[in-house]
């Protein structure tokens, strides 16, 4: 599996949060939470998975990622499952 | 996709992003995008068209179908105000006459029932006779359900399901799952009013695919029972269905010829040159587009030709060419010449007497596409592809002729337009109008109100645009209660029977007759079969002994017609607010009405 670095994961993610907001201007940091974004609704958190998973070809446990606190932890569940571990 | 896909879709793209043919194409992501921003753009919304309030009940999650299904009406030139029920109370909703359905009536419902709303399964193993009882049970709440419909509906039937314990036999034996689906859903068909347009799930399933379809995981974590992949297609569907009910949908099919109908251009090749015929595959694929094309026609879809051709050359092909599927009589309005094609398509409009959006053009070059796009928006222009052997399906799936049910009507319609071509092109030759009308021999027939004409009168009515005094409509169960005071129309001259082409709504006010509505099929216009309507009113006039006659007339766009045709009626315009205004008239027909040359048939 190929390895995905921190900077390249929050990459992607802000490409997927720019697309499923439809607004050019998100830039996300490891510390943005879904409070910092308006529209970051339970409706919205589905699409943000579902694109997740076509961005990065892979797929999440719902589970798993509900419980993750702000967009560092989703860049680190991401890092993590590149690397096998 | 990501990067890419936003970049080649500028914000200001919106208002031609929805018209465009191959909208379905594109991935789901960059739909739901175009959906959001037609959302928050309301002045885009509001000016695509006719405003339209539908109110969706599902038995499940629709918050991402509601979001959606705007830019689908927009298609169809609808700017479509959704609300939702209340997450799951489908059928509490139709019950509950206090609740909001009932407060704010919209003009259409949407019904979502899913199977897993099914409740009366038949047992695995079970005989014929019982599987046949548990349908009966199903349909007695939906036939029940139906009745306290406050407004025309769109349902969904119900979705097949994906997994199969009992295998092969939950399709096939009487006590499948699947089969009690299939059959639930043949039932509801059969059983609908006319209130009712069903939209076949079963279809769209198998067009995407049950793989596809589902996605199970999802159902799970939202209630949505289909995949986000399903959306586009499932919106699509429903907004056509209602605009096929509403009767926006459209109606003419404007061909092209060269390279559309056949294969090559007559004018250089010849005759013997074309690629018709089953030689090759080209030519077969030709063919099956015709065939396609005539089972349109047959079903009411009006054709015209609009070719860049000589006339004799153009019609050479239909005249000679053994080929041939579509023969010279299928096509209402035949025009071929060198002028440009925006201006052939309006006049094919006027000769038809439709709008421009009830027009759907294939041509295969892109250039004639792009000019009409640019000048006449309201044209739907399809994006046939290079392989003739997808241009059927091209047209199937843009779904622009949508229907509810077929009526008689329907399936005679292309021949009506077809002969009141040819009645326009006499009338600009023969000089004298009088002799030409009353040699037509025209006779209006007066028809009762009864099962045979009830879904007809109920559908001219919603779905005439031109000559109608104003939106009000009826249900199926509101004509039968006051059939004796509606007047049905049918007309027949010695060229064909147009079927029941006008009606009126009429209410007897205390000294008044009041006229609830009036509809005529523009089909029949300049018949004068308005004439013999105001006679017939006057009649019941005098026989209810009420001393003048009272309508309310609502200007539209499309029914400013009547402002001039009134005042010949004899009405004049009284109080009135805004675009409405009270018409009055003496009881009595005018003097100086003209000659309507009909001889009146009493069944």
């Amino acid at each position: 599996m190929t390895l995905v670095s921190p900077d390249q994961a929050l990459a992607t993610l802000t490409e997927v949060f720019r697309e499923v907001f439809d607004e050019e201007g998100i830039v996300l940091t490891l510390e943005t939470t879904a409070d910092d974004i308006e529209e970051w609704d339970s409706l919205n958190q589905i699409k943000l998975i579902i694109s997740c998973e076509k961005a990065f070809d892979i797929r999440l446990k719902p589970r798993e990622i509900n419980g993750l606190q702000n967009v560092g932890e989703m860049v680190d569940h991401l890092v993590r499952h590149f690397s096998g571990a | 996709m990501t990067a890419q896909a936003r970049k080649s879709l500028p914000k200001e793209d919106i208002p031609l992003s929805f018209g465009g043919a191959d909208l379905l194409s594109r991935p789901v992501e960059e739909i739901t995008r175009l959906a959001k921003r037609l959302n928050e753009n309301k002045m885009a919304l509001a000016a695509v068209g006719s405003e339209i309030k539908v109110m969706v009940l599902s038995s499940f999650l629709t918050d991402y179908l509601v979001e959606m299904l705007p830019l689908m009406f927009a298609r169809r030139r609808l700017a479509a105000t959704i609300t939702a029920g209340q997450y799951g109370a489908l059928v509490p909703a139709l019950l509950d006459k206090e609740g909001t359905l009932f407060a704010d009536i919209p003009d259409f419902l949407i019904l979502l029932p899913s199977h897993r709303d099914l409740v009366h399964l038949p047992t695995p193993g079970c005989d014929a006779k019982a599987a046949t009882e548990a349908v009966e049970k199903e349909m007695a709440l939906w036939t029940d359900l139906w009745t306290h419909l406050p407004c025309p509906a769109v349902q969904l039937s119900f979705d097949p399901p994906l997994l199969r314990p009992q295998g092969d036999q939950d399709g096939l034996a009487p006590g499948g799952f699947v089969r009690h689906v299939r059959r639930v859903n043949m039932e509801l068909a059969d059983r609908a009013p006319s209130q009712i347009t069903l939209v076949d799930c079963e279809h769209l399933v198998q067009r995407l695919g049950q793989e596809k379809w589902y996605d199970p995981r999802l159902y799970h974590m939202c209630k949505q029972p289909f995949s986000f992949e399903a959306l586009p297609e499932l919106a699509d569907s429903l907004a056509a269905a209602v605009a096929g009910h509403g009767g926006h949908g459209r109606k003419v099919l404007v061909l092209d010829l060269d390279n559309t109908l056949w294969g090559g251009v007559v004018g250089d090749v010849g005759l013997e040159g074309l690629e018709l015929g089953p030689e090759t595959p080209e030519g077969e694929a030709f063919i099956a587009f015709q065939e396609y094309v005539a089972a349109l026609n047959r079903r009411g879809v009006v054709l015209a030709v609009c070719s860049k051709n000589t006339e004799k050359m153009a019609r050479l092909p239909f005249q000679e060419h053994s080929g041939m599927v579509i023969g010279e009589s299928d096509i209402s309005c035949f025009i071929a010449n060198f002028e440009d094609k925006a201006s052939n398509l309006l006049t094919i409009a006027k000769e038809l007497n439709v709008g421009l959006d009830a027009l759907v053009l294939a041509d295969d070059s892109p250039v004639e596409r792009a000019w009409v796009r640019e000048q006449l928006p309201e044209v739907l222009v399809l994006n046939l592809p290079e392989e003739p052997a997808d241009f059927p399906r091209t047209i199937d799936e843009a779904k622009a002729f949508p229907v509810g049910r077929l009526t008689a009507e329907d399936l005679g319609r292309a021949t009506s337009y077809q002969v009141r071509a040819q009645t326009r092109s006499a009338m600009s030759l023969a000089g004298d109008m009088e002799a030409f009308l009353a040699g037509l021999e025209p006779a209006a027939i007066i028809e009762p109100v009864g099962p045979g004409s009830l879904d007809r009168i109920v559908q001219l009515i919603a779905k005439t645009n031109q000559f109608k005094l104003n939106p009000t409509v009826f249900s199926a169960d509101e004509i039968s209660k006051q059939a004796k005071h509606i007047i049905a129309l049918r007309l027949r001259d010695k060229l064909q029977d147009y079927g029941i082409v006008s009606v009126v709504v009429l209410k007897p006010g205390e000294e008044e007759l009041i006229i609830k509505n009036w509809v005529m099929s523009c089909r029949v216009f300049s018949r004068r079969l308005e004439y013999v309507m105001r006679h017939l009113i006057s009649e019941r006039a005098r026989e209810l002994g009420a001393q003048c006659l009272q309508l309310v007339y609502r200007e539209s766009d499309r029914n400013s017609l009547l402002v001039d045709l009134l005042p010949k009626l004899g009405f004049t315009s009284g109080e009135g607010s805004g675009d409405e205004a009270i018409w009055v008239s003496a009881a009595d027909s005018p003097d100086g009405m003209l000659a309507h040359h009909m001889t009146i048939v009493r069944s």
